[in-house]
């Protein structure tokens, strides 16, 4: 089998299984929405405070509901004896890892990168910024995948590994919410937030070069 | 010893501060330190038990 | 170039290892003590006090050589990392992750001097500023390469995927670099670069020289604490039951 195939092959596999469980797909969706519903719980009910921080709050949602989906990139594989077969298969493993991210990111990634402005406007979002965060979300979902995905490879070997995977993962997210929060920050205080959405930019072509190796690594060490 | 006096009385507000932070670095640093030691005693006394077991094991008359 | 190459291979065989660490040990730690002791009564007795800081400034004689510490020992578990799960050796593996509870101790070193630091000259004991902020994101990955090693039982696997952790980790070495030239926040930018520094050549010196000692210090600290991991994780073998039994382990 081609590499090419071999890719597209992970990344339809992938899909369909997402796909027979309609109900885990909503579940980062819901934690979103739940999550801003209670910000306005915490913080009271002013407009102008909530307009204040709508945008970076967006940002931690996007990497709390990114971190709820993580587990599901590996684990059914792991179980079923899957990821076994694969790490034997005479294709490159990285080639595998990146269809299995991208499976990973149209199904998680995407969807919260498409509710989570709108969850903001309706939390008071000054609609001049709605760009630049849906901008950044688009960029940075993928950069959440990746490492997250890299992450998820290196505990897939270890029972009850959810919340180390969760302790690992978070700060590793740092620079992705710091360029993120920081594009919404420039364009609120009325700067340009083009250089950290290249930062951004720069990341998601920096993960597609490295993360698919990084992750293939991350599951020999794991699993062999 | 006016010049002591003299170097204590300037350093009074900030001399907790950097006694502190100092006291902080050594006792982190001796933890530190002293953690190969602990690991050599632990091998040692891991090594000597599991020796003469097999010592042992090897003497004890076979049936 | 031959010879050169050949015995550094040899490196990668724990026994050599072993017995050549323990022979630069010793003087590793005692060029540390030595530095250690000139940039103490240096740094604490004869440099000036700072004239807007006061006395305080005297703890970024211990704060500034550990920040650096705290960030250039990510970057050597970062090559140990690579040497790792590219050659596969046991030794890379082990000095990455012997590394590791030594950075973590430089970054903790660096947190509380610097609160300390901060209370007297800024007025509190934490802002969360970048500099700050990221610094105490370094301790949390810090926190997870040991974390991960621990938790998975085979050493060896346990180090190679610690290591995959250390270079994804890698991405926040430039951002803590960078990060008060990126956000104009409290913590002030470096003074100290390679051509001119901006601070008092009597503050200067103490400050370099206790850099070599923490420098000295880490690379001791290193070699004992993967001599013992070698030793623990190949107690089976012959090596170390001969160590064992000449009393020199």
């Amino acid at each position: 089998m081609s590499a090419s195939r071999a890719f597209l092959a992970t990344l339809g596999r992938d899909l369909a299984a997402y796909w027979r469980r309609p109900g885990e797909l909503l579940q980062p969706l819901w934690f979103a929405a739940l999550v801003s519903t209670l910000l306005p719980l915490a913080l009271g009910p002013e407009s102008e405070r909530l307009a204040i921080v709508a945008g970076g709050f967006s940002w931690i949602a996007a990497l709390l509901a990114g971190l709820l989906g993580l587990d599901h990139i590996f684990r059914r594989d792991a179980e079923e004896g899957v990821l076994d077969q694969l790490l034997l298969a005479p294709v490159p493993l990285s080639l595998i890892v990146a269809g299995k991210f991208l499976a990973h990111w149209l199904v998680h990634g995407l969807p919260l990168a498409l509710l989570l402005p709108l969850l903001a406007l309706w939390l008071g979002l000054p609609p001049a910024l709605l760009p630049t965060l849906a901008l950044g979300l688009l960029l940075g979902t993928p950069l959440l995948s990746a490492i997250g995905g890299i992450a998820a490879a290196l505990t897939v070997g270890l029972r009850g590994s959810g919340i180390l995977l969760v302790l690992l993962v978070a700060p590793l997210y740092v620079p992705v919410l710091i360029f993120g929060a920081g594009a919404v920050e420039a364009g609120a205080s009325g700067l340009s937030p083009r250089q950290p959405l290249l930062f951004l930019a720069a990341g998601v072509f920096l993960s597609l070069a490295l993360a698919p190796w990084l992750a293939a690594k991350a599951l020999r060490a794991a699993l062999s | 010893m006016s010049g002591l006096e003299d170097i204590l009385m300037e350093r009074l507000p900030h001399w907790p501060f950097v006694a502190g932070a100092y006291a902080a670095f050594f006792l982190l640093l001796l933890f530190d330190a002293v953690q190969p030691y602990l690991a050599a005693r632990r091998l040692r006394r891991e090594l000597a038990a599991r020796l003469t077991r097999e010592a042992r094991r090897a003497a004890a008359p076979k049936d | 170039m031959k010879h050169w190459l050949a015995s550094f291979h040899r490196l990668a065989s724990p026994p050599i290892f072993f017995r050549l660490a323990g022979r630069i040990m010793p003087w590793s730690l005692a060029l540390a003590i030595l530095s250690g002791g000139i940039g103490l009564v240096w740094g604490l007795v004869y440099a000036p006090a700072d004239y807007l800081q006061g006395e305080s400034v005297r703890i970024l004689y211990i704060h500034v050589p550990a920040a650096w510490m705290s960030l250039a020992i990510w970057a050597f578990m970062a090559f140990a990392a690579i040497a790792a799960l590219v050659w596969r050796t046991k030794v890379a593996e082990t000095l990455a992750m012997a590394a590791a509870p030594i950075g973590a101790c430089f970054t903790a070193i660096t947190l509380l001097t610097g609160s300390l630091w901060g209370r007297p000259t800024w007025g509190t004991y934490w802002v969360w500023d970048a500099r700050l902020t990221s610094e105490l994101i370094l301790l949390f990955l810090y926190l997870g390469v040991i974390g991960l090693y621990r938790t998975i039982e085979d050493p060896r696997r346990a180090a190679r995927a610690a290591s995959v952790l250390i270079l994804v980790g890698l991405v926040n070495l430039p951002i803590i670099r960078y990060s008060v030239e990126w956000w104009s926040t409290l913590h002030q930018p470096a003074s100290i670069r390679l051509s001119g520094s901006s601070i008092h050549p009597q503050m200067l010196w103490p400050l370099l020289v206790m850099a070599l000692a923490t420098k000295f210090y880490f690379l001791w600290a290193v070699l004992a604490r993967a001599r013992m991991m070698l030793a623990e994780n190949e107690s089976n073998k012959q090596w170390v039951r001969d160590l064992w039994r000449e009393g020199r382990l």
